[in-house]
C-alpha cells in the first residue's frame, strides 16, 4: 500500500497541484515561518506509567490515598498524595473526567503511546500513531531555537507498537526517540561540536548551488506557462536557501554555558532520586538557555520491567510497577500513593525552579512563560479512563491556576473503576461521561499561540 | 526474507478454495501485542496434497514492522516475533472439509535474489573503471542521470555532478556513499521533478513535443513511472513516432504489470474513491472489495477494449467472493476479481450501481440522493453544478411538519425555495433514481416498511424510473456527452493538467473518433496518445 501512495503524491505532483522541493538531507535544519521573537512560550509533559491509587471510599485509605483532590475549582483539599503540591497551590491545576475516547477500553499497558496523540491506536493488531501535542507546538516554532524539541524517557529509544518509551510523534505518526542518558543529553544541549552539521551544510549549500545554476540554464528553454511553474519550484529553493541561513547561524552559535553544579550525569535509574532530579535539571537548563521550548519525558514503560522500576527505590519501596498490583496488600494502597506523592514532589521542585528563575529575556518568571503538564494514561489499575493530570504555570499564556476543575459527568468523587485490581475495570463497561482530553489539547496549542481548532480528530476546546 | 512453503489440498471440490497469507506479530508488553498482514496478496493453494506444490513469499523485511526490542540482551520485554501462516478459505464444515497439507517450510533471511542486490547493480553498474573514481563515477552519472532526466545527458552536466562529487568525497569513506548525496541532488531538480517542454528553437515547425518528450508522456500515463531502456532507445532512435512503433509499444506497456498503476490511478482520480476513505460503516475486508470492484471492472474493459458503455451498464459484473456475497450472486469463490454473467434480477452491471459509488455517496446510515446526484454530473456526465451559494437556509429538522416527510419530500421541500431551484431541480432526479441501493449499496424495495419511491423527472421533463431509467435514457439518449466526458476525463490524466476553453476542439474530435471506433476503451488511449493535444506542448 506505501508504493500506491508514493504514485498517487507524484501523480498530484505532476498536475502541479503541489509544489514542494523534496531535499532528503535537510530534515534536520528544518525551520518554521520567520516571525518576530516574544518571550518564549514552553510546553512540557511529564507522563508517568502505572496510573495513580483510587481507593473506594469505603476503604480506610480513602481518606488520605485517593490520588484525586477533595472538592472543586478553588475550594479544594489535596489528599496525602498530593500534599507536597500545597505551597504552590496557586501555581497548579488539577483535572479529572478527561481522557482519550478511543482508547477508553484498551488495556492500560497499551496506552502510553496514546497520551499525547488521541490516537485509536487500540490493543491489537496493525498499528499507526499520529502526531503528539508537543510535536504540534514545536513544528510552529522550531526556527527560534537549536533544537525543536527535548525528548526523553528512562528506558530510552522508541519502545515498541502499543509499548512506548517515548511521548513524542512526528507528524507521520512516528515515534520520535528519547534520550536516557543525562550525560548525553547535557552533550546534545551544551557541548556538540556541530562538525557532523557543518558537513552537511556544506553539501546542502554545495547542491544548492547546483541546482540553481541548473534551473536557470533550463529556464531560458521554457514556454512562459512552464515558466511560471519553474518560478515555484525557485521559490522552494529559496525557501530552502533561508533554511541554510538560520542552520548556518546555529553553527556558528557557540553552545550556551550553563551553571552544572545541580547535575549528576553518571546517574543511573538505580539511584532513583539522582537520576530523577538530573533529568528535570536538564530540562530546566534547555528552558533556560532556551536551546529548546518543548519537553516531553516519559517516566518508564507502562508494565514494569525496565529501568524505571527502581524509580521506586528513592521512598525505599520496591518495584515501582508492583505497586500497582498489591494495593490489596497490607498498606498497599499507601505505598502506591507514597510513589504517586514522590512523583508528584520531583515535579513541584521543578515548578518551583521555574517560579524562582525570572525569565531572561522576558516579561515574568519562567512559570508564568510555560505550560508544564504531568499525568498518566490511566487512573485505576489498567483504566485507561479518568486521567490525573496536574498542571502548573502559564500565567502569561492565560492559563488561571489555584483549581480543581472536574469534568464530565457522573464520576464526581472519582469512584468509577476505583478499588480495583483486576482486568474487569478496564474490560467494563463505560458508565460515566468524560470529556476529550483532546479538547483540553486544542486550549493548550490555542494558548501557545497555534492557529487551531482540533486535535487528534477532536473539535473544539474547553473552557477553562 | 523468504519464506518457502509446500503446500497441498486434502480435497479438490472446485466449489472451495485456500490460500496462504502470512502475518508477523510481536508482544511488545504482557497484555499489548501487535500484528499485520506483511504478504502482498494471498496465494492460492492449488495443488492436491499428492502432488504439493511450492509457494514463496518475498517480504522486504526494512518495510515492515518488526519487533523492536528483538535484539535487547535482556529477556524482558519479549524479543520474539511471530511468523503466522493463515489458510484464507472458504471451506465449508463437516468431513470432507477442505485442509492444506504443509509438509515444508523454509525460512531464508536475508534472502537476495543476486549480491549485491539488483536496484545497487543497476545504479553502480559493473565496469572495468570501477577502480578509477574520476571515469567510473562519469559512468555512473550518466546511466543515472539519463535514467532520472529521461533524455541523454551532455558532458557539461556530467561536469557539474563530478564537481559535487569531488566536494563531497573527503566527507565519505566510500564511494557508494558520497555518490548516493550527489545522486539525491539529481532527484531535486526540475528536470526529474517534471515534464518538461522546450521552446522548439526552429519557429517555423508547429510546436510539437520531441520523441523523449513523447517518451516521458507516455510513461507517466501509463506506468507512473519514468520510460524504460527501450522506449528512451526508440525516442534517442527518432522512431518512436512512428505509427506501427508508437502503437506497438502501447500495446507492450498496456501488457506491462506497471499499467496496473494506470488503472489504479485514473480510476481512483475519475470516481473519486477516495471519498471511500472517509467510509466508517461498512467493515474492512469487504470495503477493499468494494474499493477494488471499479478498478477491476476498468482492467476487464480495457484488457478485452469493449465498449465505454460498459461502464453505464453491462449483463457482466467484475466481482470476488466477498463482493459477489455482497451482491447476492451465487457460487463465486476466492479472493481474486473475475468477470461473471449476471442477469436483472442481480441488479448490477456496469459501475453506476457499485457498492463504491453508492457507499461514499451516502451519509453512512442512509442513500444521500444530493450527493449521488451531485456525483453523476460531475463524474459521469463532467456537467458539475455549481458550488451552493453561501446564504443556503438548513434543513430545519426541529420543524414537526418536516419531520414527518420522507426524504423524498424533503428534497422536494428544501428545492421548492427561491434560492436552491435553480440548481436542485438539476441534481436531485439524478440522485433519487438511486434510492433502491441503501448506504452499503444493497438493493432494496422498501424503506421503513414503505415501498421505494425511485421515479424523478429531470428538468427536461424526462422521467427517470430508478436506476434501470437512468441506464436507459443515458444509453438511448446521452451516449455522446459520456463518450465526451470520458474522453475529457482521459486526456485530462493523460496530460496530467486541467483542460480549458482551447481545448474544447481538441476533444470534440476526439469524441468524434471514439464514436466511430464504437466507444472502444483500448481505442480511446491510442487515440489520445495520436492527438495533437498528447503530442503539442
Amino acid at each position: 500500500m506505501s508504493n500506491k501512495s508514493e504514485l498517487l503524491s507524484r501523480r498530484t505532483y505532476l498536475q502541479g497541484t503541489g509544489i514542494s522541493l523534496a531535499l532528503p538531507w535537510f530534515e534536520t535544519f528544518a525551520v518554521g515561518k520567520p516571525r518576530t521573537d516574544e518571550t518564549p512560550k514552553r510546553f512540557v509533559s511529564i507522563y508517568h506509567p502505572d496510573g495513580v491509587g483510587l481507593p473506594l471510599k469505603n476503604d480506610p485509605a480513602w481518606t488520605d490515598w485517593s490520588w484525586f483532590p477533595r472538592g472543586r475549582d478553588k475550594d479544594f483539599q489535596l489528599t496525602k498524595v498530593l500534599d507536597v503540591l500545597e505551597p504552590l497551590r496557586g501555581d497548579i491545576t488539577i483535572y479529572s473526567g478527561l481522557s482519550h475516547p478511543v482508547a477508553r477500553k484498551v488495556h492500560g499497558h497499551s496506552n502510553a503511546d496514546q497520551y499525547l496523540t488521541g490516537a485509536p491506536i487500540g490493543g491489537h493488531g496493525p498499528y499507526k500513531n499520529t502526531i503528539s501535542l508537543d510535536q504540534a507546538y514545536a513544528e510552529t516554532i522550531d526556527s527560534f531555537t537549536r533544537h525543536s524539541s527535548l525528548v526523553m524517557s528512562t528506558n530510552g529509544g522508541v519502545g515498541g507498537p502499543r509499548g512506548a518509551q517515548t511521548q513524542s510523534f512526528n507528524r507521520e505518526g512516528r515515534p520520535v526517540p528519547a534520550l536516557n542518558k543525562p550525560k548525553q543529553i547535557f552533550d546534545m544541549l551544551f557541548v556538540t561540536s556541530g562538525k557532523d552539521a557543518a558537513g552537511r551544510l556544506a553539501r546542502s549549500k554545495s547542491a544548492l548551488d547546483l541546482l540553481i545554476e541548473n534551473t536557470r540554464s533550463l529556464e531560458r528553454q521554457l514556454s512562459k506557462r512552464d515558466q511560471e511553474t519553474l518560478n515555484q519550484y525557485l521559490h522552494a529553493v529559496r525557501d530552502t536557501e533561508l533554511k541554510l541561513v538560520k542552520a548556518q547561524k546555529w553553527i556558528d552559535t557557540p553552545t550556551p554555558k550553563v551553571d552544572t553544579r545541580n547535575l549528576h550525569l553518571d546517574a543511573d535509574p538505580k539511584e532513583a532520586r539522582l537520576y530523577f532530579q538530573t533529568m528535570y535539571e536538564l530540562i530546566y537548563l534547555a528552558f533556560l538557555s532556551d536551546s529548546t521550548r518543548v519537553a516531553t519525558f516519559q517516566l518508564g514503560r507502562e508494565n514494569g520491567g525496565g529501568p524505571h522500576d527502581l524509580l521506586s527505590r528513592a521512598v525505599g519501596l520496591g518495584d515501582a510497577h508492583h505497586l500497582t498490583h498489591e494495593v490489596k496488600k497490607p498498606g498497599g494502597w499507601k505505598n502506591l500513593g507514597t510513589y504517586n506523592r514522590y512523583q508528584a514532589e520531583e515535579f513541584g521542585r521543578f515548578v518551583q525552579k521555574l517560579k524562582d528563575t525570572q525569565e531572561p529575556n522576558g516579561k515574568g518568571n519562567m512559570l508564568d512563560n510555560t505550560f508544564a503538564m504531568h499525568g498518566s494514561a490511566s487512573s485505576s489499575f489498567h483504566l485507561s479512563r479518568n486521567y490525573p493530570i496536574i498542571s502548573a504555570g502559564g500565567k502569561n499564556l492565560g492559563f488561571n491556576n489555584g483549581r480543581y476543575l472536574k469534568f464530565g459527568k457522573g464520576n464526581e468523587d472519582n469512584q468509577a473503576g476505583a478499588g480495583i485490581d483486576t482486568d474487569a475495570g478496564w474490560q467494563g463497561k463505560v458508565e460515566v461521561e468524560e470529556l476529550p482530553l483532546s479538547k483540553l489539547f486544542v486550549t493548550i496549542l490555542q494558548r501557545l499561540g497555534v492557529e487551531t481548532n482540533s486535535f487528534g480528530g477532536i473539535t473544539g476546546s474547553l473552557t477553562l | 526474507m523468504r519464506v518457502r512453503i509446500r503446500a497441498g489440498r486434502s480435497t479438490m471440490n472446485p466449489n472451495e478454495y485456500s490460500s496462504l497469507r502470512l502475518m508477523l506479530s510481536a508482544h511488545t508488553s504482557n497484555d499489548a501485542n501487535f500484528s499485520q498482514v506483511i504478504s502482498q496478496r494471498d496465494i492460492p493453494v492449488t495443488a492436491p496434497a499428492t502432488n504439493p506444490q511450492f509457494i514463496h513469499f518475498d517480504i522486504p523485511l526494512s518495510d515492515i514492522q518488526r519487533n523492536p526490542f528483538r535484539k535487547l540482551a535482556t529477556t524482558y520485554p519479549r524479543r520474539d516475533e511471530f511468523l503466522h501462516i493463515q489458510n484464507i478459505s472458504n471451506a465449508s464444515k463437516g468431513d470432507e472439509r477442505l485442509n492444506v497439507l504443509i509438509d515444508t517450510i523454509e525460512i531464508s533471511a536475508p534472502f537476495y535474489e543476486q549480491w549485491p542486490p539488483k536496484t545497487h547493480t543497476n545504479i553502480f553498474v559493473e565496469s572495468a573503471n570501477k577502480s578509477k573514481e574520476e571515469v567510473y563515477g562519469r559512468e555512473v552519472l550518466n546511466r543515472f542521470l539519463r535514467n532520472a532526466w529521461r533524455r541523454p545527458i551532455t558532458s557539461q552536466e556530467v561536469d557539474q555532478f563530478m564537481v559535487l562529487f569531488a566536494k563531497y568525497r573527503p566527507g565519505f569513506s566510500t564511494f557508494e556513499d558520497a555518490m548516493v548525496e550527489v545522486l539525491a541532488t539529481a532527484l531535486a531538480a526540475p528536470d526529474f521533478l517534471y515534464l518538461t517542454q522546450r521552446v522548439a528553437t526552429d519557429k517555423t515547425k508547429p510546436a510539437s513535443i520531441s520523441e523523449l518528450e513523447l517518451a516521458s508522456r507516455l510513461s507517466i500515463f501509463l506506468w507512473s513511472s519514468i520510460p524504460d531502456d527501450e522506449l528512451l532507445k526508440l525516442a534517442e532512435q527518432g522512431t518512436l513516432r512512428k505509427p506501427e512503433v508508437l502503437s506497438g509499444q502501447v500495446k507492450r506497456m498496456l501488457l506491462d504489470p506497471r499499467s496496473r498503476r494506470f488503472s489504479q490511478n485514473f480510476v481512483e482520480q475519475w470516481l473519486g474513491l477516495d471519498g471511500l476513505n472517509s467510509v466508517t460503516h461498512i467493515p474492512e475486508p469487504l470495503k477493499d472489495a468494494i474499493y477494488e470492484e471499479p478498478i477491476a471492472f476498468f482492467e476487464e474493459v480495457l484488457k478485452q477494449n469493449r465498449s465505454i458503455m460498459d461502464f453505464i451498464h453491462s449483463d457482466y459484473a467484475v466481482v470476488n467472493e466477498k463482493l459477489a456475497a455482497h451482491y447476492g450472486i451465487a457460487k463465486i469463490y476466492g479472493p481474486h476479481f473475475r468477470k461473471v454473467p449476471i442477469t436483472a434480477q442481480t441488479n448490477r452491471g456496469g459501475i453506476l450501481t457499485g457498492a463504491a459509488i453508492l457507499a461514499m455517496n451516502s451519509d453512512g446510515h442512509d442513500s444521500n440522493p444530493l450527493k449521488r446526484g451531485v456525483w453523476m454530473l460531475k463524474r459521469v456526465l463532467n456537467d458539475p453544478p455549481p458550488p451552493p451559494p453561501p446564504n443556503v437556509p438548513e434543513v430545519d429538522l426541529t420543524n414537526p411538519e418536516i419531520l414527518k416527510m420522507t426524504l423524498k419530500e424533503r428534497i422536494a421541500d428544501h428545492r421548492n425555495k427561491a434560492a436552491c431551484i435553480s440548481c436542485h431541480a438539476k441534481i436531485d432526479p439524478w440522485g433519487i433514481a438511486f434510492e433502491n441501493y441503501d448506504a452499503f449499496g444493497v438493493f432494496r424495495t422498501s424503506i421503513k416498511n414503505k415501498p421505494v419511491d425511485a421515479t424523478s423527472e429531470l428538468l427536461n421533463h424526462q422521467t427517470l424510473n430508478g436506476v434501470d431509467g437512468v441506464k436507459r435514457y443515458l444509453l438511448t439518449d446521452r451516449q455522446d456527452q459520456f463518450s465526451r466526458a470520458m474522453a475529457h476525463k482521459l486526456t485530462a490524466y493523460a496530460l496530467g493538467r486541467p483542460l480549458s476553453f482551447g481545448d474544447r476542439a481538441d476533444i470534440d474530435r476526439l469524441t468524434a473518433q471514439l464514436r466511430k471506433h464504437d466507444d472502444k476503451l483500448g481505442d480511446l488511449i491510442s487515440l489520445i496518445i495520436s492527438s495533437n493535444l498528447f503530442n503539442s506542448n
